[in-house]
């Protein structure tokens, strides 16, 4: 992939584009990408699409008539489509409601206004750049991410979901269709924060915390840091250390330390290794006792 | 392909190319309001209303548009019969070379919508996304919330 070219006009083209096709189904979706493998490409918000261009492509498929923009209870589950936009996520009750309202939170932290109506959830866990809001949070809750494909439906644990880029997981002729949540947690306390340049530039380190506080002691925590580095990562040490603990002022400390130490942080743009990895201490800490507040 | 917008309520039908962008469609179509700054979804130049929300206009593939109600700043208001918001930023010197202003406008009038009374916050994250390399962002906060009064009635 690499940038769009422009034409003498200074407009946008994307080379050999012959196809603009808008299914009404998921059945519909697979079997348009089975039958021509590899050249046409799913356009769901189109931010990602429409800067990038890739020779093989000529035909778009269209998601936005597959009514998969749904945020709803589904039994013991949260259920979230995959075309909902960044929007309709941060403004949703049920997940301003969800733990803490760490989902909406991340969403409201994506881009900016006019980008949040147009960014859904598939195109950026189907991207997961390394600045992307929402995994991290994923991998935090513990959410469960629904691919259709040739096969009909599989269902990825956020762990496996978020270990490798998904066009390395999963098959080209497959979409992902919803994320769900368990409902389990959404009494737990929780908080996202993202550290950015300014308000609308990419995350240099985002921070999930999440925990069960019942007089003083904590179960559950769940801690994961997004932007650090290639792909989420869960401080699993940082989180042992907390559980079953009385929480106090000191075990922020000890599990800031932790966490800083399980996180193998990388340099870019916007913060060097070491910048991070000073950044994920302060940040684990300050939002542990956020939530104990 | 074939598409139908309506565009400051005028149905219109254009023969587009599936990779055609939403802002190429509309400033050869003639609304040159429609300004063309970074065209990859950075600076907010290129705001239009997409029934009724910002969007980005450089990063829209026109054929996902199809059917759609757009609004451009020509829809606004006109020199001699500006809208209360372009009243206001005239007003208040929230305007310098102008290159933003129609994406700012654009987004503060969707914001009114849902916000009559709009609280500093609500402004700044109401405007959020569109960038002036001109005034400082201080005076459209002011710009915005005069407009919201004279458009409750308030003056
Ligand atoms: C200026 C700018 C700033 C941004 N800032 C942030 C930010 O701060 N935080 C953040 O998290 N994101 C941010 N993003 C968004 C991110 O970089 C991607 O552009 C976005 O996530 C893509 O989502 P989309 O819905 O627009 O997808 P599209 O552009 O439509 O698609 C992107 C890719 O995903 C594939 N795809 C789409 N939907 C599905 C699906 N359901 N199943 C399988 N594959 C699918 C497409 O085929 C394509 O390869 C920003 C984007 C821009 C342009
Ligand atoms: S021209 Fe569209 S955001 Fe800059
Ligand atoms: S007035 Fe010049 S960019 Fe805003």
């Amino acid at each position: 992939m690499r940038h769009a070219e422009k034409n003498n006009k200074g407009e946008k083209t994307v080379r050999k584009l012959s196809e603009f096709l808008k299914p009404a189904t998921v059945e519909e979706t697979v079997e348009l990408l089975i039958e021509r493998p590899g050249k046409r490409k799913l356009l769901a918000g189109g931010t990602g699409v429409s800067v990038t261009d890739s020779q093989q492509i000529d035909g778009l498929i269209d998601l936005t008539g597959l009514e998969l923009d749904y945020i709803e209870e589904a039994g013991e589950q949260l259920a979230l489509g995959a075309v909902a936009t960044m929007r309709q996520l941060e403004s949703s009750d049920l997940l301003k409601q969800y733990a803490g309202g760490v989902v909406a939170e991340a969403a409201a932290n994506v881009g900016t206004t006019p980008l949040r109506n147009m960014i859904t959830l598939g195109g950026s866990l189907a991207q997961m750049r390394v600045w992307a809001d929402l995994p991290p949070v994923f991998l935090a809750v513990d959410a469960e991410i629904v691919v259709s494909g040739p096969e009909g439906e599989q269902s990825y644990s956020a762990v496996e979901f978020f270990s490798k880029h998904p066009t390395r997981l999963l098959d080209k002729s497959c979409l992902i269709k919803q994320v769900n949540l368990d409902q389990k947690l959404a009494d737990y306390r929780g908080n996202y924060e993202k550290f950015a340049m300014t308000s609308d530039a990419y995350a240099t380190v985002t921070v999930t915390v999440l925990a069960e506080l019942n007089d003083g002691i904590v179960t559950n925590p769940r801690i994961a840091i997004g932007s650090a580095s290639p792909f989420p990562t869960r401080c699993t040490a940082a989180e042992e250390a907390l559980e079953g603990q009385k929480f106090s002022q000191e075990l922020a400390v000890k599990a800031g330390k932790l966490a800083r130490e399980e996180v193998k942080t990388t340099d870019n743009v916007w913060g060097s290794a070491s910048y991070k990895s000073k950044l994920i201490e302060k940040l684990v800490k300050r939002n542990l006792l956020q939530i104990a507040e | 392909m074939e598409i139908k917008l309506t565009i400051n309520g005028d149905s219109k039908k254009f023969e587009v190319d599936p990779s055609t962008r939403l802002i190429d469609l509309l400033r050869s179509a003639g609304y040159q309001g429609v300004k063309k700054g970074c065209d990859e979804g950075h600076c907010g130049s290129c705001t239009v209303l997409l029934d009724g929300q910002p969007i980005l206009s450089c990063i829209k593939f026109a054929a996902q548009a199809d059917g759609a109600e757009i609004t451009t700043i020509e829809g606004m208001g006109t020199v001699n019969d500006p809208h209360p918001l372009q009243q206001s930023f005239v007003d208040k010197g929230a305007v310098q070379c102008g290159f933003c202003i129609p994406g700012m406008i654009l987004s503060s009038k969707s914001l009114l919508e849902t916000h009559p009374d709009p609280t500093e916050d609500e402004i700044k994250r109401g405007l959020d996304g569109n960038y002036c390399r001109c005034t400082g962002y201080v005076k459209q906060i002011e710009a915005v919330q005069s407009a919201a009064q004279k458009m409750r009635g308030g003056i």
